[in-house]
């Protein structure tokens, strides 16, 4: 598909027989074999065990790491290195901040291969700081913070440079389950005032069903797309009454039998 | 503010009394007849010697040859161990063919190499200088390419997402993260300039402490042969000293002594 049409039809992220077959070190990561569309604007989570290669395929989405085989496409352009307008936030926040700086400072990383004027820099990370509510504490250091409030610095920073799409890769994977609700909501939120397209990557059944419009099952070895499922749930979603609902709880049982749980 | 507590050091009142009390034995075995030996002097005595020798200007001129000598030769070593140890660090390339040279050099005793030092630069303060820097320089290129290599995948991929370049990478987010090892480099490297000063001026440079108290030794004065011993000993104390406090001001190095009080 070329780029003219990719974009006409909507369509963020597209990837065809993407393969990676590790060597040495890496091994434990097991092999791809995905085939998968994004629709801009759509929130798709991508659930499967660990070890399956969900954080690869983010990788390999985001430019951050080599496939042994297949292509990507971001908007009708191959993606080799990390693109314009697509921004990873991964699992490990206290690895991915940098701890010497504060959270005024973190904020501004994303800016700093930008060439946004300083006024403006300041209102982006303003902005983005506000968002998640993290406003008042700007002169903090990020180890200064609780866990839920460093992934929140780390989703600002992001949300920062203005990405089209923001890839997850288990952002809420290790925090506390109040937090992680809390978390998914403002998300969800953002989502929905945003409509930035948004891949996520999970090992929980019931974050994927709860955040997404699709939710695609990784499995297997090679890893593919066991299933995909669209996720009939109307937003805004709600952590109590939602997850009761029997299209939900439907759901959850077919995405457990796809991954063979 | 975290920076400001960091910076503040601690005088450990204890360890202090430990010291003293050490000084107060010496004097006792000396006074009380315990230790008769003939040149061993009691501390009394190496302060009186001291005190001469202040007077006469000759201590201040002693150490402040030392002093510049070793700080000469350790800044070079820090700029030259910074470019070295960010080149191995950064480039896969200078690691490949370069470390083995580093390993095989480094591992050559340095004191062996004063005096070819002597035979090429003669009974100079270059000679020193460049015994000092070359002997400082190994702890800063290996902490230096060590700490960078250290830095977290996490952080390498978070530069990438972010499309920093290459060197925008190296200054924003590799060297601070490895400062906290660069640091480490810089002071093991403070201790060893001191030492290889020392040695320099034992046997070749004449001047500073090293050479009066070889001096003084062979001219039978013991009591200003430990007046130079006790001043060494005081300058490398306190150069670590004012090394670890100006360090502290180094955010990346702040940051990571608070985070470890925190723990």
């Amino acid at each position: 598909m070329s780029g003219a049409q990719a974009r006409a039809d909507g369509i963020a992220f597209e990837c065809e027989g993407v393969r990676e077959s590790f060597s040495g070190a890496e091994a434990h990561g097991g092999v791809l074999d995905v085939s998968l569309r994004v629709a801009t604007g759509e929130f798709l989570t991508i659930v499967g065990g660990s070890g399956v290669g969900k954080t690869t395929l983010l990788k390999i989405l985001g430019g951050l790491a080599p496939r042994s085989a297949g292509a990507v496409w971001f908007r009708g352009r191959t993606v080799n290195d990390p693109p314009e307008g697509v921004v990873m936030v991964f699992q490990d926040y206290s690895r991915s901040l940098l701890p010497w700086r504060t959270v005024d400072q973190n904020m501004s990383l994303g800016l700093e291969a930008t060439a946004l004027p300083k006024p403006q820099r300041r209102d982006r990370i303003d902005s983005a700081l506000g968002k998640v509510g993290l406003l008042d504490s700007k002169r903090k250091y990020p180890w200064q913070l609780s866990g839920g409030m460093q992934q929140r610095l780390q989703i600002a920073r992001a949300l920062a440079v203005e990405p089209e799409v923001l890839l997850m890769d288990e952002p809420f994977g290790s925090l506390d389950a109040i937090t992680k609700a809390t978390l998914q909501d403002e998300l969800a939120r953002l989502h929905v005032e945003t409509r930035k397209t948004i891949i996520f990557v999970t090992h929980d059944v019931e974050e994927a069903i709860y955040l997404g419009d699709r939710v695609v099952v990784l499995a297997g070895r090679p890893a593919v797309i066991a299933r995909e499922f669209e996720v009939p749930l109307k937003r805004p979603r709600d952590q109590i009454t939602t997850r009761e609902q029997p299209e939900f709880l439907e759901l959850r049982h077919h995405v457990h039998m796809a991954l063979g749980a | 503010m975290a920076l400001a507590r960091a910076a503040t050091s601690r005088v450990n009142i204890y360890g202090l009394v430990t010291l003293v009390a050490l000084v107060a034995i010496w004097q006792l075995l000396v006074d009380g007849g315990v230790v008769t030996a003939q040149y061993i002097v009691a501390p009394t005595e190496v302060v009186a010697a001291a005190d001469e020798l202040l007077a006469s200007g000759q201590l201040q001129e002693a150490t402040l040859h030392t002093l510049s000598a070793v700080l000469i030769g350790w800044a070079l070593a820090v700029v030259l161990g910074l470019l070295l140890g960010c080149m191995f660090g950064l480039f896969r390339a200078a690691r490949t063919y370069g470390m083995a040279t580093v390993d095989l050099l480094r591992s050559l005793p340095t004191i062996a190499l004063v005096p070819p030092a002597v035979l090429v630069f003669g009974f100079s303060v270059k000679m020193e200088v460049s015994v000092i820097t070359w002997a400082a320089l190994w702890p800063i290129l290996i902490n230096t390419a060590g700490g960078i290599a250290q830095v977290p995948r996490e952080l390498h991929d978070a530069a990438r997402t972010f499309r920093l370049s290459r060197l925008r990478t190296a200054v924003s987010v590799i060297v601070p993260a490895a400062m906290p090892s660069i640091v480490v480099g810089a002071r093991l490297a403070m201790a060893v300039a001191v030492i290889l000063a020392i040695v320099a001026e034992m046997a070749g440079n004449p001047a500073g402490l090293g050479y009066e108290m070889v001096f003084a030794q062979q001219a039978i004065q013991p009591a200003d042969m430990f007046a130079f011993i006790v001043t060494i000993g005081l300058l490398g104390v306190v150069l670590n000293a004012a090394l670890v406090a100006a360090t502290r001001l180094v955010p990346p190095v702040a940051v990571a002594e608070s985070q470890r009080e925190r723990r």
